[in-house]
Formats: structure tokens, sequence, C-alpha cells
């Protein structure tokens, strides 16, 4: 946890430096913003984090003396089957042709979406 | 025997650096600069290529397992070696500072204007063709449709003055560029750019449009001709008349 | 229980099915990308001869270059990262593994949109370069439907990847077995790492170029072009901000492959590993800075600054061959095993990638190199002599575990050898083409003027690297049916997949070893040597 939390800071510093450092040489806007933007993403991402306490807590993965049994518990459970993705993917694929095709084929996107949004939110409720 | 080798590797050595590996020579004197910063790039090049490639052909041969060896055996299981590690890293470090300076200066010097150029040419790319235009001495050059085997208009540049060339393009993004000056720059819609050139060859070189630009890019031709300062305006007097 | 067929697969959320269908359709982009390219060669072998009309031609390239980029490389990574970092860190599936059904068939249909954007548009197909520069691009120069479907593809792509990178991030961080702390986890799962946090931070600024191209397309904007007060420029820096990294990655998921490969067949630990998982971590920082070095001949750009940042990623690259090759020093080395000639063979053409991107990084020189075939070669000694090396590599490496057979290593050593004659055959001449003044993206040249041998030799190259990859695809076909059964660990492998059984069960382990090093398999066999 503290060591991806080390990189990001890393890298939004990075993002910072040569955002500025660019900035100062060029006044061009485009890529600065760019380049700020690229400091801000880990910066927030790292800040969430922190805020919710994922810096305190003390995974066994990060214990490098934990033994194979120890975190057993949390993980849940995975399924291995859902058709809802892929209709779900259809339907955003029938939408993005009636942009280019026409505006006919909205109404079986929206169905199709619809759908599997249903579908996806009774299978992880049951 | 060791005479032998060291004339030998004299020998290398000059022809490597009078060769110019495959890069045009430069037929003006900023292509012959770029020409010239490639020559240290090459041979950079070559030295580390030569010593990774070394250390990996000793690795391999060294190392390789023989035949009847136990399968399993291991090699030795040395993780890190920071001294080495160090060296590896800073030596890299020196390497490109060294080259990013020669590029460095060599880009200034490509790319300086000249505040006093001998003429200048307005050079405009739509597609698919060039305009070229002498403001100071009313001439216009414009090509007909390019089709393949056309050479296209052509430029005539004063041999040995710096000719300005203020580039435009007039639909898509194209590029102009003459392989045997090494020098290309982007024609965009909407800007302007100016760069010099000052041929140091006489003859008739090809030109051609670099970037992509839609059906007939590829026969976007035209054609530069370098001619002496007088020829130039005796020429520059009857396209004008 | 997941279906059994044809519906178990359409359905399946198990990230190492997701995994192999990834790998599967990518390498049939390969396949397709490749017979375009043959239909490029063909028509480039003799000048003034015509194969294909220019027009084709220009789709040709186009739609090569995309499948080859988005569709085959970086997709292949995508399905090796997802049948590994699970396994490699102890997990039994992805974080999200619906999501992660979702992310495969988003790819798959950009995939059909792109094919559709040239081959079932009627003369009006995306044929403006992969990267699609506006104004070219634009409602004015492409009015046809072929460059909207491209763009909505490549959207799809690019979402697709969003996805993918959530996904893993949350796996690599939350999901790690005890004891695998970050400087312990695999040197694959570092790379993937690096490579989902480049395309979570450069594919936004990509999917906004892309939005805006169809706005100007569709909805009469004119963002990027200059008739309407645009500026094609903003597109370039958009664009480039995705496309340098981007190639980072394509290429870091298989220098993770061939730093998986070599300490295996090498018998030893890889040589530096804090220095190599720095020197990736700072590819990944850098990479993001340098965009514009493909922006060097406008002259609307700070080329000292590109140019300096380009020649440092220039180090951590290094570092990495000195890593590898401290690995296989004092080893004893198989490099007779396919998967290392493959990763040899990546070495070798990789560096040469290498220096030759060096001399493009120097603006002055790329006055000269850029958009010829000079750079034309230089990627390809990149992208395919390393980022399909590396591919081949790790077919070779894994099938085994994915499959419980085994590919034949004697026809596996043939065409590890045919594909490197090949491949050089092909690309050498192409540099000296491209010094000579031979511009990319033109279907024909003119005779005698230095282009007609080496473009000869080139196209020859293809054959036989043609042929070498018909030689696997064959060999890979008899072998799922009938290669010899393969162990749990055929090759003596370092990582954790290598301790369960081949191919692994549905959620991956049963039982997990203590996790004390970067190798926990080999501190299994080797208990009396752990630290
Ligand atoms: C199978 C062997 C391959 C051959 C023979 C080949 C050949 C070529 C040739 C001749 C061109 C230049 C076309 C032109 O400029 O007119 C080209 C362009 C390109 N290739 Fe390949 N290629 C191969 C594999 C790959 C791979 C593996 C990748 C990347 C993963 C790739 C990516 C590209 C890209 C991005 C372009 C530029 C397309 C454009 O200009 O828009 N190629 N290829
Ligand atoms: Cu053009
Ligand atoms: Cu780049």
């Amino acid at each position: 946890m503290r060591t991806w939390g080390r990189i990001f800071v890393a890298y939004a510093a990075f993002g910072a430096v040569a955002g500025t450092v660019y900035w100062l040489r060029t006044n061009e806007p485009a890529g600065s913003v760019l380049l700020w933007a690229m400091a801000a993403m880990p910066a927030i991402v790292v800040a969430f984090a922190a805020v919710r306490g994922a810096f305190r807590a003390r995974l066994p993965e990060d214990d490098p003396e934990a033994g194979p049994a120890a975190g057993e518990e949390e993980l849940g459970s995975f399924p291995t089957a859902s058709v809802w993705p892929l209709i779900a993917v259809v339907g955003a694929l029938v939408g993005l042709a009636a942009i280019v095709y026409g505006w006919i084929l909205l109404p079986i996107s929206v169905a199709l979406l619809g759908w599997a949004l249903v579908g996806l939110a009774r299978e992880s409720r049951g | 025997m060791r005479r032998a080798a060291v004339v030998v590797a004299l020998a290398l050595v000059t022809s490597a650096c009078s060769s110019t590996f495959g890069f045009p020579e430069g037929g003006t004197q900023q292509g012959r600069d770029i020409r010239e910063l490639w020559t240290v790039f090459v041979l950079a090049a070559i030295a580390v290529a030569g010593v990774v490639y070394a250390l990996i052909a000793w690795s391999l041969l060294r190392y390789r397992r023989r035949r009847g060896e136990d399968p399993d055996a291991l090699g030795r299981q040395f993780h890190a070696n920071v001294p080495l590690e160090v060296a590896y890293t800073a030596i890299p470090v020196a390497i490109v500072v060294a080259l990013f300076s020669a590029s460095l200066l060599t880009e200034r010097r490509v790319t300086a204007l000249d505040p006093d150029p001998a003429t200048t040419v307005e050079a405009t790319a739509f597609a698919w063709g060039w305009r070229f235009v002498y403001p100071e001495e009313q001439i216009e050059i414009v090509s007909p449709p390019s089709r393949p085997g056309e050479p296209g208009p052509e430029l005539v540049l004063p041999l040995g003055e710096p000719t300005r060339v203020v580039l435009r393009s007039q639909d898509v993004i194209h590029a102009f560029w003459v392989p045997a000056f090494n020098f290309k720059r982007d024609a965009i819609p909407g800007r302007t750019t100016s760069f010099d050139l000052t041929p140091t060859h006489l003859g008739r070189f090809r030109g051609v449009c670099a970037e992509f630009c839609g059906l007939n890019h590829a026969v976007m031709t035209f054609t530069v001709r370098v001619v002496e300062p007088e020829a130039f305006e005796a020429w520059a007097r009857e396209a004008a008349g | 229980m997941s279906a059994r067929g044809a519906v178990g697969w359409l359905t399946t959320t198990d990230h190492k099915r997701i995994g192999i269908l990834y790998c599967l359709t990518a390498f049939g982009f390969f396949l397709v990308g490749g017979a375009l390219a043959g239909l490029i060669r063909a028509e480039l072998a003799s000048p003034g001869q015509q194969v294909v009309a220019i027009g084709t031609y220009n789709e040709l390239f186009t739609i090569h270059g995309t499948v080859m980029i988005f569709l085959f490389l970086a997709p292949f990574g995508a399905g090796l990262i997802n049948y590994l970092v699970p396994l490699q860190i102890g997990a039994p599936d992805m974080a999200f593994p619906r999501l992660n059904a979702a992310s495969y068939w988003t790819y798959a249909s950009g995939g059909l949109l792109v094919l559709l954007s040239s081959f079932a548009t009627a003369g009006t197909g995306a044929a403006m370069g992969w990267y699609a520069y506006p104004p070219l691009s634009g409602p004015r120069f492409s009015p046809g439907v072929g460059v909207d479907l491209w763009i909505g593809g490549i959207a799809l792509v690019a979402i697709s990847s969003l996805l993918t990178g959530v996904n893993v991030l949350t796996t690599v961080f939350l999901m790690r077995a005890p004891g695998m702390t970050m400087w312990r986890l695999p040197v694959f799962t570092w790379n993937a790492v690096v490579t989902v946090v480049l395309g979570l931070l450069a594919f936004p600024p990509a999917v906004a170029a892309f939005a805006l191209l169809f706005l100007d397309r569709r909805l009469g904007g004119s963002a990027f072009d200059p008739a309407g007060g645009g500026d094609p420029i903003v597109y370039q820096h958009l664009f480039w901000f995705l496309g340098h990294p981007e190639v980072y990655i394509l290429i870091l998921p298989f220098f993770g492959v061939i730093t998986e490969v070599i300490p295996v067949f090498s018998r030893k630990p890889l040589f530096g590993y804090p220095g190599f998982v720095l020197a990736t971590l700072a590819i990944g920082a850098l990479s993001i800075g340098v965009w514009a070095h493909h922006m060097f001949t406008t002259g609307a750009v700070d080329n000292p600054f590109f140019s300096a940042m380009t020649f440092t990623i220039a180090v951590p690259t290094g570092v990495k061959f000195f890593n590898w090759i401290g690995t296989m020093w004092g080893g004893r080395i198989r490099w007779s095993a396919a998967p290392m000639m493959f990763a040899i063979a990546f070495l070798l053409n990789f560096l040469i990638g290498g220096v030759t991107g060096i001399m493009l990084a120097a603006p002055p020189l790329d006055y000269h190199l850029n958009d010829s075939y000079f750079l034309v070669s230089h990627f390809h000694y990149t992208m395919m002599g390393g980022g399909a090396f590396g591919v081949f590599a790790a077919i070779y490496f894994w099938f085994p575990k994915m499959t419980g057979r085994m590919l034949s290593e004697r026809v596996g050593r043939l065409v590890a050898v045919g594909m490197f004659v090949g491949f050089n055959l092909t690309f050498w001449p192409q540099f000296v083409v491209g010094l000579r003044g031979m511009p990319r993206r033109v279907p024909d040249y003119p005779p005698g003027i230095g282009f007609d041998a080496p473009n000869l030799v080139s196209t020859l190259g293809v054959v036989v690297m043609s042929l070498a990859v018909l030689l696997f695809v064959w060999d890979w076909w008899r072998s799922l049916r009938r290669g010899p059964s393969a162990s749990d660990d055929p090759w003596g492998g370092d990582s954790l997949e290598w301790t369960t059984s081949s191919p692994p069960p549905e959620h991956n382990f049963s039982t997990l070893p203590a996790i004390r090093s970067h190798r926990p398999a080999f501190d299994q066999r080797h208990p009396e040597l752990v630290r």
C-alpha cells in the first residue's frame, strides 16, 4: 500500500515539475495542461486513498513475514460466468453504430443496455 | 602483427570517419552540418551496440549449458552488484548528455535565420502540388496537377547564398523535403514557418512531399535547381519579364 | 461451474479464459495485419507496378498500422496481463471479473469497427494514416463514414484499456498473496502495473482528441480546422500525448516477458531487480513527457525540451539491457529453448531499434529521417523485432501453462531463426532507402534512384517471415490437440504460476507457498537457497 502511494506521489511530482518547466519555456497551453493533469490524477488517487485510511491499514501482503494462511477471509467469492458484460457491450456497440448509421438503431441500444443493467444488478444480489 | 592490427584499425576508423554511412552528403551548408552530426551519432551507435552485442555474445557462448550437463544445474546465484549498477547507469547518462549537446548546437545552426538572406521564396503546398513565389523578383511558379513521372515545378536557388523559404499550406498538412539537403519542414495550414537553405552544390535535386496528404501524396514532387548567383539573376529577370 | 463450449467462452468471467480470448483475438489481428503488410510489400517490390489502386494502398497502410498497434500488440499484452497477473500474485481472479469480461468485449467490438472502417465502406474507407491528422481526417478531405467508424473503433479500444487499467491496479494493490510485498512482485507484473498506469494517464486526452475530431466531422465543429479558426497542432499534441506512451504500453509487457524468460533459462535470478523496477518506473514517468518528438519537423514545438526528455529515456532502457546481460552472465544458459531464442532475438533487434531511436531524438537528424523509410524501419525494429518477438517468446513460454501441452521445440527453433532472418531482411534495407530519401506512405517510387534493389530484398524478406509464421500456426494447431502433455513446471520457473497445475484450476490455487522473494516457485524447489 505505502509503496504504490510513494510511486504515485513521485509521478505527480514529476508531472508538476515537467509541466511547470514546459510552461515557463513555451507558454504553450495544451501540453502544459496535459502535464499538470498527469500530476493531478495520481495525486487525487493518493489523496482519496489517504482520506479513506488506506495507508494506515497493514495488509498481510505488505507483511514480509506473512505465511500463506494469513488473510484467507476477505477476498470474497468470484463469479466464473455471466452473460451481462457481453450484452452490455453489444448494446454500446449498437449505440455507436447509431451515431454513424442513423438514429433508428438507438432504441435497440438503449433496450440492450437497460436489460444488461438489470441483469447485472440481480446477479450481484443473488 | 600488432602493428598490422593498428594499421588496419586506423584504416577502418579513417574510412569510417570519411564515410557518410548512407546519409546524403548534404547539398547545403545546413545539410552538411546535419550530416556531420549524423557521423557522430553513427559512430557512437556503433560503439555502444558493439559493446552490448559483444557482451551478449560472450554471455551466450561462455555461459551456455553444455551437452550432457545436468539440466537442473544452477548458475551462480548472485543478485546485484551496486558499483556495477551505478556505472552502467552513469555511463549512458554521460553519453546521452554529450550527444544531446552536440545535437543542440547543430540544431541552433541549422535553424538559424540569416538576418539578410539573398532572396526569399514563399512556398505554398496544396493538394497536390506546390506554388513558389519570389516576392522580390515578382516570380510565381505553380505546378500543374501532379502526375506520376512529372518532375513538378522547379525551385531555383542561388549557390552559396542563403535563401529564406517561407512555408505555408493551403489545405491539409504537407511537408517540404529535399533528401539531398537532409532537411524537411512541415507545411501546416494556418501557420507560417521559415528556414534558410544555403546551397553548396550546383545541380538538380529531387523534392518530395513527406507528410501524407491524400490520394496523390506520392506524386507531389518538385525539383530544386541550384545555379550560380549570376545565372540566378539572369533567370529571375527572364522569369519575371 | 462455468458452462462448456462456445457459450462458456462467450459468458466467461474467468481471467484465464479472458486472457486467452484476448491473445487469440490479438493474434488473429496479427495475421490480418501481416497479410495487409504482405500486400503493401507486394506493391512496393518494384517500381511502376500496380498491385492495388492508389486509394486502396492508402487504406492498406492505415489499417495495417491501426491493426498492429491498437488491435494486435497492445491487446496481446493485455491478454498476457489478464492471464498472468492474478496467477503471479497468487490471487483467485481479477478484482472485477465482470468488468474484465466487458473490457474484452469492448476491445473486440472496437476491432470489428476498425475492420469495417476500411472493408465495408465502399470506396470511402479510412485512408488517413494511423494517427489521423486533421485537416486530412476532417470532413472536407475524408467525407465518408470510414473515418467515423475508425474513430468509434479506437474509442472503444481506449475505453477497454481504461477499464482494464482500473481492474489490474486494484488487483495488484489489494489482492496479492500474503507476504508478497510490492518489492517481491514478479517482474512481469511490475511491467504490467506501469503499462496500465500509462494507459490511465494517456488515453483520456486521446479520447478527447477523437471526440473533438468527431464533432468537427459530424456536427460542424472546427476545433482542428484552420478554415474555421481551429489548430491542427492541438490535435497533434493531444494525439501524441497518447501516441508516445502507447509505444511503451506496447513494449513494456514484452520487456516483462523476456525478463521472466531470461532468468529461467539462465538458471539465475534477475540481476539487479530493484534497479530494473526503478528503470521501469522511470520509463513510465518519462514517456509522458516526450510526446512532441513526433512533431520536431512542425517547427511549432519546443524541440530542445522534447529532445532532452527523449534522450533521457534512453538511460533506463539501457539499464534494462545491462540487467538482462548481467542475468545471463555466469548462468547456465539453455539458449536452444524456443522461448529463450525469441528472447535473444528480441535483444538483438531491439538494440537496433534503440540506437536508431537515439538518432531520431536529435531534431537535426529527424529533419532528414522523419517520415522516411528510416523511421518506418526504426519502429518496426522496436515493435516487430521487439514486441512481436516478445509475443512469440511468451507463447512458447506459457503455452504449456495455458493448455497443458507442449509446442514442438524443434519447430520452435526453426520458427525463431526463420523469423529473425526474414525480419532483418525485410527491415534493414528500409534503413537504406530511407536514408536515400524514400518517403513513407507512397505506393510507388521512381526507378533508378537507388530504391529498387533494397525494396525488392525487403519484399523477399516478408516471404521468409511469412513462411516462418505459417509454420508456427501449423505447429500451434497440431500441438493444441496432439502435443505432448506438459508438467506443472516444464521450464523450472520462478513465479507462482508454475506452482499450480497446467492448466490452472478454476480459482487458480489450492495452496500457496510462503512468499519470501520475487521467485517463490524457485524458493519452493530450492529451500536450501532461501536467504
Ligand atoms: C509482419 C511484418 C510487417 C511488415 C512486413 C510490415 C511492413 C510495413 C510497411 C512496409 C509499412 C510502411 C507502409 C507505408 O509507409 O507505405 C508499415 C507501416 C506500419 N507498420 Fe508495419 N509491418 C509489419 C509488422 C508490423 C508490426 C508488428 C507493427 C506494430 C506492432 C507494425 C506497425 C506499423 C505501423 C504503425 C505503420 C505505420 C502506418 C502508417 O503509416 O500509418 N507493423 N509496415
Ligand atoms: Cu502533400
Ligand atoms: Cu514517441
